[in-house]
């Protein structure tokens, strides 16, 4: 397997392509993790404790679309920006402006989904004691926060390492183009099928241990 | 009196809050990468996106020129690198400036229809059936090294495994002529269409030792890594012309027309043409491609 220490070469040999690559990945996949987990926290608390007509349905649906095929994501994405789409006109199409669109898509789901599964089981009980005590709502946000973080952190990882290792979405809506919308996972798929292997498995060293410190880092932050 | 209160009790909470100014750190630092992001979308200078077949990409092509033409004109270029009938239907919905790809009938129908405007013939190399050494035996009678129908009728015949691009590319719209010609509707079990980029279809043909129809360019630039060679060379019906096509304004909006017709006529240029025609020499000895260009 010389193809892994031509990988560990490439790795330390500055090339800027290969930084380019890695540092768009990362701020295109945590742009999209916070928009998400803003929409998703709100969204994940409200339904979790306010009641409303159709609430079923909504979280039913908020259910069904964690599990959207990330590339069916992206050409409902790539409809909707295309010239001819509803949305042409800002040329969205092939910019990581409309990776994010779509990886906002991905994750919302998924973390509201989580937050709302434990506001839901312990979110009523954190609320009544802060109104009780005389909080306003910021109090009780904040409070409810602090309580379930372990949760919303989780929730929030989540959404990133589903962000960051799809490759399906970003492909189609951002056209993997050179300085431009390439991505780590596009990458890889493209040295693979030019047979550039040491390319491929340096990039995929990059974003395992990226994943694995993420996870590991945020874990360690919400236990204290 | 009150109203005022409640808001500097939120102010101070707010402020003080420990997990708040985290967040409002880290929003910030977000906000401020997501404005450098839309600044660098939108001042720098508009684009022009080229949708480009596979093997111009694969052969090496454009990372050689494109930078030149960046340079020469500050213009920045994209390029979608897609099979040729991908990058005609980005044409059609005016996703792309411009088309550069090899798949000359499509591109003739292309302007027929008023999506194109003009179509200049750039260069041309060959396409070649290459396949792995243990099956240069079956092709060595008759004249199958440098009939291509032979070689093709010889394939069908002895149900030899053969990887189809498919995918409407130039490669792919080749081979399907040659079916044609043949009257053969390849329905074998040892056929296979993949639907990949060029470079994709001949890793495979690679690795499951098959046979497969492959332009010089990519063929050239990945020989080293491969244990195919070429089965068949035929100069007359296997050609492989590539065009710039550009489109037609009134088509779609927000086109980049003058970048495009910039690089229409860059590529026209006697000095970049001959450059065309010494592209790969020093790395293979030979040409890659072969200048047609004319203005």
């Amino acid at each position: 397997m010389d193809g892994i220490v031509e990988a560990f070469r490439l790795l330390f040999s500055f090339d800027p392509e290969i930084y380019e690559v890695i540092g768009l990945s990362i701020v295109v996949s945590l742009i999209a993790t916070l928009l998400s987990s803003i929409i998703g926290i709100v969204f994940g608390v409200v339904l979790g404790v306010k009641s409303f007509p159709f609430k079923k349905w909504i979280i039913n649906i908020n259910y069904a679309f964690m599990g959207l095929p990330p590339i069916v994501v992206g050409l409902f994405v790539l409809l909707v920006i295309s010239n001819k789409g509803p949305m042409g006109r800002f040329e969205l199409l092939f910019t990581p402006i409309a990776m994010i669109i779509a990886q906002v898509f991905l994750v919302t789901p998924i973390i509201s989904a989580l937050v709302y599964g434990t506001v839901k089981n312990n979110g009523i009980r954190i609320i009544e004691l802060c109104r009780t005590l005389g909080g306003t709502p910021i109090d009780v946000l904040i409070l409810l926060l602090k309580e379930l973080k372990q949760t919303i952190l989780i929730a929030i990882t989540t959404g990133f390492g589903r962000a960051i290792s799809e490759v399906g979405a970003v492909m189609i809506v951002g056209g993997n183009i050179k300085h431009s919308t390439r991505v780590m996972t596009t990458y890889i798929a493209l040295n693979n099928s030019m047979g550039d292997y040491s390319k491929s498995i340096a990039m995929g060293i990059v974003l395992l241990l990226l994943a694995v410190f993420v996870n590991t880092f945020v874990h360690k932050m919400a236990e204290e | 009196m009150k109203k005022l209160q409640r808001g500097l009790r939120l102010l101070v909470i707010i402020s003080t809050n420990k997990y708040i100014k985290w967040l409002i750190l880290v929003a910030t630092g977000l906000v401020i990468t997501m404005v450098i992001i839309l600044c660098l979308n939108h001042t720098s200078r508009d684009p022009l996106v080229i949708a480009a077949g596979t093997t111009l990409e694969n052969s090496g092509f454009l990372d050689h020129f494109i930078p030149i033409f960046e340079e020469a004109y500050g213009i920045d270029v994209e390029i979608i690198s897609v099979g040729s009938g991908q990058a005609i239907e980005l044409a059609k919905n005016g996703d792309v400036d411009l088309l550069f790809i090899h798949s000359p009938d499509a591109e003739i129908q292309f302007v027929k229809e008023g999506f194109g405007i003009l179509r200049q013939i750039i260069m041309h190399n060959n396409f070649y059936l290459v396949g792995p050494k243990s099956m240069v035996g079956e092709f060595e009678d008759s004249n199958a090294t440098s009939n291509i129908y032979s070689a093709f009728q010889k394939i069908h015949d002895a149900h030899l495994p053969f990887l189809s691009r498919g995918d409407y590319s130039g490669t792919h719209i080749k081979e399907l002529e040659i079916w044609t010609h043949l009257n053969i509707l390849p329905d074998d079990k040892t056929y296979s269409s993949i639907g990949k980029g060029m470079s994709s279809v001949l890793e495979m043909a690679n690795e499951l030792g098959g046979l497969t129809l492959v332009d010089r360019g990519t063929f050239l630039m990945m020989k080293s890594q491969l244990n195919l060679q070429i089965i068949t060379r035929d100069d007359v019906h296997l050609i492989n012309q590539y065009s710039v096509v550009s489109l037609n304004p009134s088509v779609n909006q927000n086109l980049n027309v003058k970048a495009a017709d910039q690089f229409m006529n860059w590529l026209l240029n006697e000095k970049i043409q001959k450059e065309i025609g010494e592209f790969g020499v020093d790395q293979y000895g030979e040409a890659v491609y072969f200048p047609d260009g004319v203005k």
